[in-house]
This record gives C-alpha cells, sequence and structure tokens, in this order.
C-alpha cells in the first residue's frame, strides 16, 4: 500500500513539475512523449450574405526523441461572399442595387460631414482559397525549451512566409517561466483587380511571465511588439474624397471622387496581456480570465476582455462557455467619407479601422476517451457554436454615429484529437 | 510615443516581490489538470486568432503566429 502511495505521489509529482501550458510555447512539448494527430473543422459565417469561410486545419506533434519535438501544421480556408468596398455619402449615390453597388456618383454634389452613409458591396460574390503550413520544433534543456517554426501562407493575391523564434525558461522550481520570442513576415500583395505588386514586412517581438500564486491559481504577464513596414493599404477598399488635390496620386477608383484608400507605410503596435487563472476545487473547474491593452501609431487603442469556464461533468464529458467583449477607437486618418482633402494624403474608410465593439459568446462540449485501444492512447471530440455582434454602438464610451458598417457572425468547430 | 513596456517590467517586479508561494512538489497536482492550462487547443486558437485579426485592428497577446491577408 505505502508502496503504491509512494509511486503515486511519485507520478503526480512528475506531472505535476512539469506546468503544463503555463504559456503557450511549452504546451506542446509538455505533451512530449507522445505523438499525436489533430483535426479541425471550421465554418465562419456572417449575417446579410456576407463572408462565409470553411477552414480545415491539421496538426501533428511528433516526439524525435526525449528532448527534440516536432510540430507540422497546415489550413486550408475558402472563403466566399460579399465584402464591403466603400462607404459614401448617400446623397452622391445615383443607383444602389442592394448588395452589387452604386451604378454612378453624382460629382457634382457638394457633401456635408455629417451626412448619412451607404456602404456599397462587392459584385459578384467573390471565392477565394488559401494554403497555409507551418513546420516547427521544441527542445528542451534543462530548465529552457527553445522553439523555431517557419511557415508559408498562399492565396491568389497574397503570400506570407515567416519565421519565429522563442526561448522559455522555467524557474524558481518552476514558480516562475519567463519567455522571449522574435519573428518576422515577409508578405507579398498582388491584387487580382488591379496592376498593383507590393511588400510589407513585419518584425514581431514578444515577452511572457507567469507566477504560481497559491496550488489553485497562477498569473501571467505578457507584451509584445510589432513593427510593420511596407505596403499596409487594404488593395480592394476605397474612399470618397471631395475636392481632392490633382497631385494626390491616389488611384482612381472608377467613378467620381472615389479612389482606392491609401495608409501609412509603417505602423507600430504594442500590447500588455494579463491572464489569471482560478481553480474550483468544489467543483473541479476552472476560470480563465484574459485582459489585453493594444495601441499603436495610428491612434488606435483596443481592450479586450475574455472569460472562459471549463468544467468537467463526467465520464470524459467538458462543458466550456466563453465570452468575449472588444472595444477600439478608431484610427486617426479614419472617415466613413472624406468631405475634403487631408494634408497627409492619408484616406481609409475600411470598417476595420474604424471605433466599435464586439460581443461575443459561445459555447464548447468535448468528450475524452482515454485507452481506446492498443493504438491509440486517448481520443477526443470537441464541438463548439459562438455568436459575435459587431457594432459601433458597442464601443466603449461614446458611440459612433453611424451603423452602417453593423454585423454579426456565427463560428461553428467541430475537432478531433488522437494521442498515441 | 507610448509603450507599454514599462508597465511590463514593473508588472514582473511586482510579481517577484510578492511572496514565493509555500507549495510542496506534491501539491502541484491541480496545476497540472489539463483545464488549468492557459489557452485552448492549437488550431482552435489559430483560427480564432486570424478571425479576429482579419476583422479588428487589435493584434498580439499571449501567442504569435498567423499569416495571410484577411482582406476580406
Amino acid at each position: 500500500m505505502a508502496v503504491a502511495k509512494s509511486n503515486a505521489l511519485k507520478a503526480l509529482s512528475v506531472a505535476a513539475l512539469t506546468l503544463p501550458g503555463l504559456l503557450q510555447t511549452t504546451k506542446a512539448s509538455q505533451k512530449g512523449t507522445k505523438p499525436s494527430l489533430d483535426f479541425q473543422y471550421g465554418h465562419y459565417q456572417e449575417s446579410d450574405d456576407r463572408i462565409s469561410v470553411d477552414i480545415y486545419q491539421g496538426l501533428v506533434v511528433l516526439p524525435v526523441t526525449k528532448n527534440l519535438e516536432i510540430q507540422s501544421n497546415w489550413v486550408v480556408d475558402t472563403f466566399s461572399g460579399a465584402t464591403p468596398v466603400l462607404t459614401m455619402p448617400e446623397s452622391v449615390v445615383q443607383v444602389t442595387t442592394g448588395a452589387s453597388g452604386i451604378s454612378g456618383v453624382d460629382g457634382s454634389q457638394s457633401v456635408i460631414v455629417d451626412e448619412q452613409v451607404v456602404e456599397v458591396m462587392t459584385g459578384a460574390s467573390t471565392r477565394e482559397t488559401r494554403y497555409g503550413v507551418d513546420l516547427g520544433f521544441s527542445y528542451i534543456l534543462d530548465n529552457l525549451t527553445f522553439q523555431a517554426s517557419g511557415s508559408r501562407s498562399e492565396e491568389p493575391d497574397y503570400l506570407s512566409h515567416a519565421y519565429h523564434l522563442g526561448v522559455e525558461w522555467g524557474f524558481n522550481k518552476k514558480f516562475n517561466t519567463l519567455s522571449v520570442g522574435f519573428g518576422q513576415n515577409f508578405d507579398q500583395i498582388e491584387p487580382t483587380t488591379r496592376k498593383l505588386k507590393e511588400d510589407k514586412t513585419d518584425h514581431h517581438f514578444q515577452l511572457g511571465f507567469s507566477q504560481v500564486v497559491s496550488k489553485k491559481s497562477l498569473l501571467k504577464l505578457s507584451a509584445s511588439y510589432t513593427h510593420s513596414d511596407g505596403y499596409l493599404s487594404n488593395p480592394y477598399k476605397k474612399v470618397y474624397i471631395q475636392d481632392l488635390p490633382a497631385d494626390s496620386e491616389l488611384q482612381s477608383g472608377g467613378f467620381a471622387n472615389v479612389f482606392y484608400e491609401n495608409r501609412p507605410d509603417k505602423r507600430h503596435q504594442w500590447s500588455v496581456s494579463l491572464g489569471y487563472i482560478q481553480y474550483f476545487s468544489t467543483l473541479d473547474s476552472a476560470l480563465h480570465l484574459d485582459y489585453r491593452y493594444f495601441i499603436d501609431s495610428w491612434d488606435i487603442d483596443s481592450h479586450t476582455f475574455e472569460i472562459v469556464y471549463y468544467q468537467p461533468i463526467s465520464d470524459g464529458w467538458m462543458l466550456i462557455p466563453r465570452l468575449r467583449y472588444y472595444s477600439q477607437s478608431e484610427a486617426d486618418f479614419y472617415q466613413s467619407f472624406y468631405a475634403e482633402a487631408r494634408s497627409d494624403n492619408y484616406y481609409s474608410s475600411d470598417f476595420r479601422l474604424a471605433g466599435f465593439g464586439t460581443l461575443g459568446g459561445g459555447v464548447k462540449l468535448t468528450k475524452e476517451w482515454q485507452r481506446v485501444s492498443e493504438l491509440a492512447e486517448s481520443i477526443k471530440l470537441e464541438f463548439g457554436f459562438e455568436y459575435t455582434a459587431h457594432a459601433a454602438n458597442l464601443k466603449l464610451g461614446h458611440q459612433s454615429a453611424s451603423d452602417v458598417t453593423d454585423f454579426n457572425y456565427v463560428l461553428f468547430t467541430g475537432a478531433i484529437t488522437i494521442q498515441f | 510615443m507610448f509603450s507599454p513596456l514599462p508597465l511590463f517590467v514593473v508588472g514582473i517586479v511586482l510579481l517577484l516581490t510578492a511572496c514565493t508561494p509555500n507549495i510542496a512538489p506534491w501539491e502541484r497536482g491541480i496545476l497540472a489538470k489539463p483545464h488549468m492550462a492557459s489557452g485552448s487547443s492549437a488550431l482552435e486558437s489559430s483560427l480564432r486568432k486570424h478571425m479576429q485579426v482579419s476583422k479588428e485592428a487589435s493584434s498580439g497577446g499571449h501567442s504569435s503566429g498567423g499569416g495571410g491577408c484577411g482582406c476580406s
């Protein structure tokens, strides 16, 4: 009995000493000794016949030695549907034909600043596929975990190559971890509807820190900085500008006073995140709280709050409800249309740079079978659903005047994980 | 220009100066439970992040990665 107890204690201590998932970077390596295979399907659908996306993803984790592990994942996204290209003053739109856009712009009309706007969508339904692949490894050396990965993502108008390097150090009897990461993205943009070929480079830096607070709780703190350089505009988005000087070099968007947008070619982005995880003995459940503050050199700042609750039920079943609130302020050069030209020549009416908020919630149900057969150690199935509302008046503080870009979306996911 | 790095450093110092918890190795069982692990599965968090980066102006957080246009 004493021997059994001591063995159990030893096993638990070993499991516990690895402190799984204190930070994302070590999570894969802590599964460590067993190969695993993941597959996930996701369906994303926006309201009003806007974008819908089917996402297929796979992940293979393969331990090579006790300390070295290789991970590879791939993704295929296929999206279709209409997307907004332009918001413009109502008074100049000559004809609107539902989602198919405008047939003309009355350039002789003089627009006023607080005029009502209409949203113009892409005409025919677009359909495009993205293929992405990522290969990485992690190596454990005493209290250090090294990670390196490279990835490629390709779609008809966008090619991206990236790498990431990271190291995590567990110290103070592994009550603490400290991690540092660096990566770069090299992107090429070649829109299908314009004669244009542009580049963009991103540099990312990350710092992470975690602290065990008690037997049942831990804290995480992280910071990130991204520097982007190059073509940062969206090549499909247009703007309505009244009285733009002829020497502005903005490309015409096909109608009077309509041009392709133009953003600054540099952007600095910072974020700080705080996370807290608390375990409740009575229900064997865990509550995860996360907050992120984001700020950038385009004068956008945002707050994100997220709550996820893990409730094991019985027999390997678990229920995971989640709630997320996000609020951002608008970029300093953003306007839904421009009643006059800007001196810096930066223009964008892309809804992503507007002030808005989102509120989303969902639930996931998972079931895990242990020691299923001689072949598989465990099999886990997951089903999730979530709904998000995206609205101008969900923004923190004062609300934006126009609700023309409001929409909502749902996400369904199904996943299987096999551990061998 | 504002940088949140000082906030991060102050946060770490505050956490480190707080008492190290008095937890024996065999008392770490709860911290090792799968639902105490940070974040969702790798595939789920990558899907969620790609979706958020495509619709919102912010990025960064507890993990990194991504790629692709998200132009629509």
